[in-house]
């Protein structure tokens, strides 16, 4: 079995007196997608922003436990969170473009990073809107305000724009939540096109989807007034457990 | 289909006109008040360098300049500090921690001008006075003392307005930078502070429209010396001799022997005019920048 991309030991994160996730344990191969289906309020979020050291900016948040990517414990005293970020990129529910054109908004993170000379800008935002899919669209109006592209659009520059850092992992925050189903489609689409050079890590409810992209499926549930990891493996298994009930639940009300 | 009546817009529009019209009312008073002064003056009440009220020749324009210097010194002085320090309170401190010290100051900002003048008397003549001790100063009053006495007068407001201006911007977009791998200061530098620029203008702004109006503070530091047009405008003579502001001549005594004599009278309702008229100038391109900061 190939080393693992990301793991997870033993989390629980606390938010004062209230524990969010109890005691997550998992396991992410490279390439593949990772699916984490779940009731609202469930923890779903605060698990997979967890993965890159996003909750490290809510500073109620007390997080306890390891993760480890490529071997190495990211929550290690001296381990730069930013740059961490920067190889595991991550797309939220909303898409959240920048004021400024599409151009900007791709090359955002690179420009910003430095890794990069300005020379070969142009050619990083191609390169990563024809991964996002969205280069056909807007190659003959780069310059125009990013604000004016379709939610789905948006949703798809955002991706660009993590893309252009080349992250390894991309983290998927209910990403067609706010989506028509053509969009949708679009970005599933990808998402089975990207995990040939990426991994990913998806948060979702629509067991559809959870379905056709997952190549492993956990289920976090809320039980003792905290989100655990209920059920994980195939995702014919996991919809299929009826052994636990919040699962049967969530899979009768969904 | 027919508006209901509603007696809460009755008493907006009410209320909104009354303030509208009271300002207009105070125009039109001043206005009015000070038309013998601009017959006898004409524009050189604005241009002439020459105030002498026994000889009935009233020139405002070292005032004018002095109010400019002192404000626009302070605004100078206070703009890098307070925009410095709201970021690092918008930016870096802990949410409880910035609650704190926004609160310390605002308090800060309500602190009665005379106070920040009397201490202007204690401390912040000498200093200056020091400071300019290679230029041969006359004394420690002058334009400089007021404009940096003005500048801590300020700086909370710039401070706390730039700081609203600043967590105005969606958290979101600040995760979002975040997420890409930029740190903190990055954040601040290319996601927070480019998309508050109008809320810092008009911080800015509403920061300058108070400079200009303050009175008693900057009275007890400025010298009030009449008359003080400068050989060099472009160069640091102007700050660092004694002056007169706008608001120093009307708080002076000068005001209650003009009562008296009505083209004296005009010419001191002329230099209201003339500060109401940067004021509401001021005041109006702010709000324009407020209204449109919208995140």
């Amino acid at each position: 079995m190939t080393d693992p991309i990301l793991q997870v030991s033993h989390l629980t994160i606390e938010a004062g007196s209230r524990t969010l996730l109890r005691d997550i344990s998992l396991v992410i191969a490279p390439h593949e997608v990772f699916t984490i289906i779940g009731a609202s309020g469930s923890g779903k979020s605060t698990l997979l922003k967890s993965l890159n050291r996003l909750v490290d900016l809510t500073s109620s948040l007390k997080v306890s436990g390891q993760v480890s990517f490529r071997g190495s414990p990211i929550y290690a005293p001296g381990v730069d969170a930013d740059a961490l970020r920067a190889r595991i990129g991550i797309l939220f529910q909303q898409p959240v473009v920048f004021p400024g054109s599409i151009a900007q908004n791709v090359i955002f993170g690179v420009k910003h990073l430095g890794q990069t000379r300005k020379q070969d800008w142009p050619e990083i935002a191609e390169r990563a809107l024809r991964e996002a899919s969205l280069w056909d669209e807007v190659k003959d109006r780069l310059q125009q305000p990013a604000i004016l592209l379709s939610v789905g659009q948006q949703q798809r520059l955002c991706l660009a724009r993590a893309l252009a850092t080349q992250p390894e992992v991309i983290l998927m925050d209910e990403p067609t939540s706010a989506l028509d189903p053509k969009s949708t489609e679009a970005i599933e689409d990808l998402i089975v096109r990207l995990k040939v050079k990426h991994t990913l890590v998806l948060v979702t409810h629509n067991l559809r989807q959870a379905q056709r992209l997952a190549d492993t499926l956990a289920f976090v549930g809320g039980r003792d007034g905290a989100g655990q990891v209920l059920a994980i493996g195939n995702p014919d298994d996991v919809l299929s457990n009826r052994d636990q009930p919040e699962l049967a639940a969530f899979l009768v009300t969904d | 289909m027919q508006r209901r009546f509603s007696f809460t817009r009755l008493f907006s529009y009410s209320f909104s006109a009354l303030a509208a019209g009271t300002v207009v009312a105070m125009f039109v008073l001043l206005i009015l008040q000070s038309l013998p002064v601009w017959q006898h003056e004409g524009l050189s009440f604005l241009t002439g360098t020459k105030w002498f009220y026994r000889q009935q020749q009233f020139g405002a324009a070292p005032m004018i300049l002095g109010t400019m210097i002192t404000a626009f010194t302070a605004l100078l002085l206070a703009a890098p500090l307070g925009i410095g320090a709201a970021i690092f309170t918008s930016e870096f401190l802990h949410p409880r921690l910035r609650l704190t010290v926004k609160v310390v100051i605002e308090l800060l900002a309500g602190v009665p001008s005379v106070i920040y003048g009397l201490l202007g008397v204690l401390f912040l003549r000498n200093w200056i006075y020091d400071l300019l001790t290679p230029f041969d100063p006359l004394s420690g009053d002058t334009l400089l003392t007021g404009a940096v006495l003005l500048a801590v007068m300020i700086l909370p407001t710039v401070m706390t307005l730039a700081d609203d201006a600043l967590r105005g911007v969606p958290v979101i977009q600040r995760h979002a930078a975040r997420g890409l791998g930029l740190n903190s200061s990055e954040v601040a530098l290319h996601i927070a502070l480019p998309q508050s620029v109008r809320g810092l203008l008009a911080a800015l702004l509403l920061a300058l429209g108070r400079a200009l109006g303050e009175a008693i503070a900057v009275f007890l530091v400025v010298g009030r010396q009449d008359n003080q047009w400068p050989y060099r405008l472009l160069s640091m003579q102007p700050l660092i001799q004694s002056g007169q502001t706008i608001t120093t001549k009307l708080a002076s005594s000068e005001t209650n022997i003009a009562y008296g004599y009505p083209l004296h009278w005009a010419a001191i309702c002329g230099l209201a005019l003339v500060l109401m008229v940067m004021v509401a100038g001021i005041t109006l391109i702010s709000a324009s920048f407020s209204r449109r900061h919208v995140p």
